[in-house]
C-alpha cells in the first residue's frame, strides 16, 4: 500500500521523484514542498532538472518513482487533464499555444474542458473572466487575432491567461516565464502573478535564470543540481551555499 | 426582449429548418437531369459524407487516418450479410454497421491514442489491408472477389429514389458535424490539433476525445457505406483498397482540409470532374495528384480558402470604391 501519511500543510509536495531518459539521469531523488500562498523560484543551472520536475508534477512524463502530493492527495500516477482538473495550471518556455485558434479561444479551452468534468459555469461567468484576464495582460484588442500571429512576450502573456482560466486554480508551475521577453511584457507579466497570488491566493512555482526578476516575485527559492535539491531558502540565504556556488560555478 | 424572429428560435432547429428548406430546394433535381447525372449526383454525397467524417479526424483533430474507407466497407458488409442471412430490415442492417464501426472505430482511436503523424497513418493503413484481406479471403462469408449480391434499398438499382436517400445524409452529415464542430467538443478537437500536450495540461482529456472523433467519423463512413451497398447491389473488397482512401484525401486537400465546407465542396468537385473525365481512365488520378500537391503546396486551405479570398478581394475592393469620394 501507498503511504499517505505524514500529510504536512504544504500544497505541493514532492518526494524521492526521479526520472531517467535512457542513461540520463534527469532527476534523481527530489524532495520538494511548496507551501499554499507562496511564490516559490525554482533555480539551477541548465540541465539540473528543472523543466523535467516541472513535466512531472503536471503529468506529462511519468515518474520512475517518487510521489508527488497535491493537498495531501497522491497525483503522480494521473493524466494530465486530471492535474489541471485540481486547479493545476501551467506555461512551457516554448510556445505552446493553439496557433490556429484566436486568442479569444485559447483563454476558453481550459474553462471549457471543465465543463466536459461536470463543473457548472455560465456561459456569461465565463466569457467575463476571459475577457477580464484578456485586458490584465493586454491582450483584449487582439482577442479575435489567430494566436500563431502574436509576438514571443505576447503568446507567454496568452499563455499565463490561459492557465488562469482554470477555476478554481491553486497552483502556476511556470517554466521560464521571462526567457526572451520584452521589458514592458516582463513587467505586466510580474504584475500579473503578483495579482493573481495576492487576490485569488494562487500559489507560484517559478523555474527561471532571471535572478534580478524572480527576485522580486519570490520569498524563497529552491536550488537544483544533478537532478536534486541542493538549497533552499531566502536569495541571501542560498546564494553564498558553497554547494550553490559550485553547482553554479562548476567548483 | 428578443428583437427578431431568429432570436426566438434556438440555433439547432434553425439549422434542421434550412437544412429541410434546402432539401426541399434540391427535391426537384430528379426531373430535370438524366439519369446519370443524378447517379453522379448520389455517389457526390456518398463522397460527401465519408469527406465530412475524415475531415472531422485528420482536419479538426490532426489524426491522419489512411483507414477511413474501410469502415464504408465495414457497414456496407455488415448491413449486406445481416439482410441476406437475418432477414433484418435494410435500416437495420445499416444501423448494425453503425454500431459496428462506432466499436471498430473505438478500438482503433485506442490503438492509435499515443501515436503521431506518419505512425498513425501506417497503422491505421495496415488495418486497412487487414480488414480488406479478411474480406477477400473470407469468400465462405463474404464471397470474396466474387461479389456478394445485396438488396436494393428501394427494389431497384435506378437512381431516382436513392437520390433523396442520400441527399438527406449528406445534409444530415453537414449538419452533425456542424453542430459538433461548433459546439465545445470543436474547441477540444482543435485544441488537440494544435497541441496536444498543451490541449491536456489545460484541462482537455485527450484520449477521450481523440477516441469519441474516430468512432464519430467510423459511423458517418460506415452509414454511407451501407446505404451505398444497397444501392450499387453488389460489393467486392475492391472499393476497400486503398485507391478509395487516396481519393477521400484528394477531395478533402482539393476542397480545403480544416475548412468545414472544405470536404463538401472537394467531394462533389472530384466526382464530378472524375465522371467529366472518364474517358481518361487511371490518368485521371495523376491529375488529381498533381492538383493536390498544387493546393497543398500554393493554396493549403483549398478551393474553399480560394473562394473565401477572392470573396475578400472584391468585398475590400467595393470597400475601397465606396470611401473614396
Amino acid at each position: 500500500m501507498s503511504p499517505t501519511f505524514g500529510r504536512t500543510s504544504a500544497l505541493l509536495e514532492i518526494r524521492g521523484l526521479a526520472k531517467r531518459f535512457g542513461g540520463v539521469i534527469a532527476v534523481d531523488g527530489l524532495d520538494l514542498s511548496v507551501e499554499a500562498g507562496e511564490v516559490r523560484g525554482l533555480i539551477g543551472p541548465n540541465g539540473s532538472g528543472k523543466t523535467t520536475t516541472i513535466n512531472l508534477v503536471s503529468a506529462l512524463y511519468r515518474p520512475d518513482a517518487g510521489q508527488v502530493f497535491l493537498d495531501g492527495e497522491r497525483i503522480e500516477r494521473l493524466r494530465p487533464h486530471e492535474i489541471a482538473g485540481r486547479g493545476v495550471a501551467r506555461t512551457f518556455q516554448i510556445s505552446k499555444l493553439f496557433g490556429n485558434m484566436t486568442v479569444l479561444e485559447n483563454v476558453l479551452v481550459p474553462a471549457l474542458a471543465e465543463l466536459d468534468r461536470g463543473a457548472r459555469r455560465a456561459p456569461e461567468q465565463i466569457r467575463e473572466r476571459a475577457r477580464r484576464l484578456l485586458d490584465l495582460v493586454l491582450l483584449d484588442g487582439l482577442r479575435d487575432a489567430p494566436a500563431k500571429e502574436l509576438s514571443g512576450g505576447q503568446s507567454m502573456l496568452l499563455q499565463i491567461a490561459r492557465g488562469l482560466m482554470l477555476q478554481p486554480i491553486r497552483l502556476f508551475l511556470m517554466d521560464e516565464p521571462f526567457a526572451g521577453v520584452h521589458p514592458t511584457i516582463k513587467d505586466t507579466i510580474m504584475e500579473t502573478i503578483l495579482n493573481a497570488n495576492r487576490d485569488e491566493g494562487v500559489t507560484f512555482l517559478i523555474v527561471s535564470h532571471e535572478m534580478a526578476t524572480l527576485r522580486r516575485l519570490a520569498s524563497r527559492v529552491s536550488v537544483m543540481h544533478e537532478g536534486r535539491l541542493i538549497a533552499e531558502g531566502s536569495f541571501e540565504a542560498v546564494a553564498n551555499q558553497p554547494a550553490v556556488l559550485e553547482a553554479y560555478l562548476g567548483g | 426582449m428578443p428583437s427578431s424572429a431568429s432570436e426566438l428560435i434556438p440555433p439547432l432547429a434553425r439549422r434542421i429548418g434550412l437544412a429541410l428548406a434546402v432539401y426541399a430546394a434540391l427535391a426537384w433535381l430528379p426531373w430535370a437531369v438524366s439519369e446519370y447525372h443524378l447517379h453522379v449526383l448520389v455517389t457526390s454525397f456518398y463522397y460527401v459524407v465519408l469527406a465530412i467524417g475524415w475531415n472531422l479526424l485528420a482536419g479538426y483533430t490532426g489524426q491522419f487516418s489512411l483507414a477511413h474507407h474501410t469502415f464504408a466497407g465495414v457497414g456496407a458488409y455488415t448491413s449486406a450479410l445481416l439482410v441476406l442471412h437475418a432477414k433484418v430490415p435494410i435500416v437495420v442492417g445499416v444501423a448494425a454497421g453503425g454500431a459496428l464501426a462506432a466499436l471498430l472505430g473505438w478500438g482503433l482511436g485506442t490503438l492509435c491514442l499515443r501515436m503521431r503523424a506518419i505512425y498513425l497513418a501506417l497503422a491505421t493503413w495496415a488495418f486497412a489491408e487487414s480488414v480488406r484481406l479478411f474480406v477477400a479471403v473470407e469468400y465462405q462469408i463474404t464471397r470474396g472477389d466474387l461479389g456478394l449480391m445485396t438488396p436494393f434499398f428501394f427494389g431497384t438499382p435506378r437512381p431516382t429514389p436513392h437520390y433523396y436517400v442520400f441527399l438527406a445524409l449528406a445534409l444530415g452529415a453537414i449538419l452533425a458535424a456542424w453542430q459538433l464542430v461548433h459546439s465545445r467538443v470543436g474547441v477540444y478537437l482543435r485544441a488537440i490539433r494544435d497541441d496536444e500536450e498543451a490541449a491536456a495540461v489545460m484541462g482537455v482529456d485527450t484520449f477521450k476525445w481523440k477516441r469519441v472523433v474516430f468512432a464519430v467519423s467510423a459511423v458517418f463512413a460506415a452509414i454511407a457505406g451501407g446505404f451505398q451497398g444497397h444501392y450499387v447491389g453488389l460489393l467486392s473488397p475492391t472499393p476497400m483498397k486503398f485507391n478509395e482512401m487516396a481519393i477521400i484525401v484528394i477531395m478533402v486537400i482539393l476542397g480545403g482540409l480544416r475548412t468545414f465546407w472544405g470536404p463538401v465542396v472537394g467531394a462533389v468537385f472530384i466526382e464530378v470532374l472524375s465522371e467529366a473525365l472518364r474517358p481518361w481512365g487511371e490518368t485521371r488520378m495523376v491529375l488529381f495528384a498533381l492538383l493536390v500537391i498544387l493546393v497543398a503546396r500554393a493554396y493549403p486551405a483549398g478551393l474553399v480558402g480560394l473562394g473565401a479570398g477572392i470573396a475578400g478581394y472584391w468585398r475590400a475592393k467595393r470597400d475601397r470604391r465606396r470611401a473614396s469620394p
